[in-house]
């Protein structure tokens, strides 16, 4: 009977214990998903990335352009699973790497980026003396500083190009 | 009868120090921070956020967050010169960041050849209370200072004069208030230093504690800081979530010394969430698992062990310091330090940091001392019990959150 006092305390340490690592994980399923916790304008979630409720309402947005009538629920659909496969067709090129492999690819983006920089800067900027090739730099400038790039092996002064060679 | 209420009671207190825990997070607390430059003419700042903060701006209207973020730091961010207002040159411009942060520039015109500015910014503060904001200043003799935005203190201004901010004493002082704020707003350092405190009986032991983590924190927050190393932050994240419950189920088994049950228990745990790993391809990798499952087994044995326990937890905090350091660390290194300020503000911060974990300890310490001497103290095991299973599951919470990127 001694004992059985004795050991008590124990006992409820331990249960105490697994009581509160239960609740302690348990009480992660109770967390909001990221989907509604983070973003509470995203619509879908497709893998980690999410569709924004703005992307989707212009998407309608240009489908209602498109269609005469109404827009129904099976409409609605149809955007979002475009979007959707959208979304999936972008992550899988994304996998296989193909904006820096394919040199198509690689080009298209690349176009598309400077364009937009461009015509950001010049609807954003009003004095007609600062040019949008500053906010290029400083763009460039922004991403360098965010990269880690080491020169390996040869600096470019090194490396012979062909002239020198003959 | 009795015991039921006391099982009921401490389920309950269990439950809701795990539901209030949810919403604090630590590190992922409401700041932004910004770099300013200031010349004769004009003042050039580039604002820097987590684009999770910037959601908090969202009011469902289709704009995306770069504009939202855009607008409301147009609408935040003001410059007064000799009473006069400066203009904002244009609008404010969003810039690349890095993944997962926002930037935005903003240029205001100002003749600054004898005033020295007076900065306002109110950003975030009617969305999250508890914002802080760091502004990181340079003046055009490249000296540094560093100023602290809360919602009380909304307004700076800065000093225009030299030999005053330049002083290394003046980067050591700026820095000192950035590391109480850090510490005293991280729960998950707040809660690892309760966990440690808990079985101190003696003055001693606790100083020998502190000694160990400081250390332990003191030399991973510097080489972090200096960039000899660049951590994982989810992995220190969720290690310092790991180290919460390890040392909460320590204190379980000093009490019991069913350190080897405990620990094959952990070991079941640890290797379930392995294999969970291994088959969803998320969280710690296989060795980073296996060396959990080392150190959770070679802390509970040798605890178990009466003359090697003894001395082992001085030895664990500076290992456990190790881990925090790192998070620390990342604190320092998002607000972004001046190159010319390095060592003085390494030095304030971790100054700040110690005077900060001094306080909390001050106040755990009393709250201890006082229990001890109230009628209650004959249920001091039943608190240390309740206690231990609380941090326990708040460090298993953190830890499994944090390794999955759930939390």
């Amino acid at each position: 009977m001694i004992s059985e006092n004795k050991l008590s305390p124990n006992y409820r340490s331990i249960a105490l214990l697994f009581i509160g690592s239960l609740i302690g994980i348990s009480s992660l399923f109770l967390v909001p998903n990221k989907l509604l916790g983070y973003d509470q304008g995203a619509v879908a979630q497709i893998n980690n990335a999410v569709i924004r409720k703005d992307e989707y309402e212009r998407a309608i947005a240009l489908f209602r352009g498109d269609k005469r009538g109404p827009i129904t629920d099976a409409d609605l659909n149809l955007v979002l699973e475009k979007l959707i496969k959208e979304e999936l067709l972008v992550q899988a090129a994304l996998r296989s790497d193909s904006p820096r492999k394919d040199l198509k690819i690689r080009q298209r983006v690349l176009q598309t980026l400077l364009t937009s920089i461009q015509t950001r800067s010049a609807a954003e900027i009003s004095d007609p003396s600062q040019s949008a090739g500053e906010d290029l730099k400083f763009y460039l400038n922004q991403l360098r500083d965010n990269a880690d790039i080491q020169r390996l092996k040869k600096a470019p002064g090194n490396i012979l190009v062909s002239s020198e060679i003959d | 009868m009795c015991h039921l209420l006391r099982l009921s009671i401490s389920i309950l207190l269990v439950s809701s120090s795990i539901f209030l825990s949810v919403d604090s997070i630590a590190h992922n607390r409401s700041q932004s921070h910004s770099n300013w430059i200031i010349s004769d003419h004009s003042i050039e700042a580039i604002f820097t956020a987590k684009s999770l903060e910037v959601t908090r701006l969202q009011t469902g209207i289709n704009q995306s967050l770069d504009i939202i973020f855009a607008d409301h730091l147009e609408k935040t961010v003001s410059i007064k010169n000799d009473g006069q207002a400066c203009a904002l040159r244009n609008n404010v411009l969003s810039i690349p960041a890095k993944q997962g942060y926002m930037q935005a520039k903003l240029i205001f015109d100002c003749s600054l050849k004898t005033e020295s500015p007076l900065i306002n910014i109110t950003s975030f503060f009617d969305f999250a209370s508890s914002h802080v904001h760091y502004a990181h200043v340079i003046t055009d003799s490249l000296q540094s200072q560093q100023y602290l935005f809360t919602e009380v203190q909304t307004q700076h201004q800065v000093a225009h004069d030299n030999k005053k901010s330049g002083s290394i004493l003046s980067g050591i002082n700026q820095y000192i208030y950035i590391g109480i704020d850090h510490i005293i707003g991280g729960a998950d350092h707040i809660v690892f230093l309760l966990a440690l405190l808990l079985l101190v009986r003696r003055f001693k032991d606790l100083i020998w504690l502190i000694t160990g983590f400081t250390v332990g924190h003191s030399i991973t927050l510097a080489i972090t800081t200096i960039g000899w190393v660049i951590p994982d932050l989810h992995i220190v994240e969720a290690t310092i979530g790991f180290s919460i419950a390890l040392v909460a189920v320590d204190n379980i088994a000093a009490l019991t010394g069913y350190h080897r049950h405990l620990a094959l228990f952990s070991i079941i745990g640890l290797l379930a969430m392995a294999a969970t790993n291994i088959i969803l391809g998320l969280g710690f990798s296989s060795l980073s698992m296996l060396g959990l499952v080392t150190l959770t087994v070679a802390y509970l044995l040798m605890r178990s062990d009466n003359e090697a326990g003894i001395g082992v937890r001085p030895v664990m905090a500076i290992g456990f310091g190790l881990v925090h350091g790192f998070g620390f660390a990342s604190a320092l290194t998002e607000i972004g330090i001046p190159t010319d300020l390095l060592w003085a503000s390494l030095l304030g911060f971790n100054i700040g940091i110690e005077l900060g974990q001094l306080l909390i300890i001050s106040g755990l310490w009393l709250i201890i001392l006082g229990f001890k001497r109230t009628k209650y103290v004959s249920h001091s095991r039943l608190v240390i019990d309740i206690t231990s299973a609380s941090l326990c599951g708040l460090g298993l919470y953190w830890f499994v959150g944090r390794s999955y990127g759930i939390i």
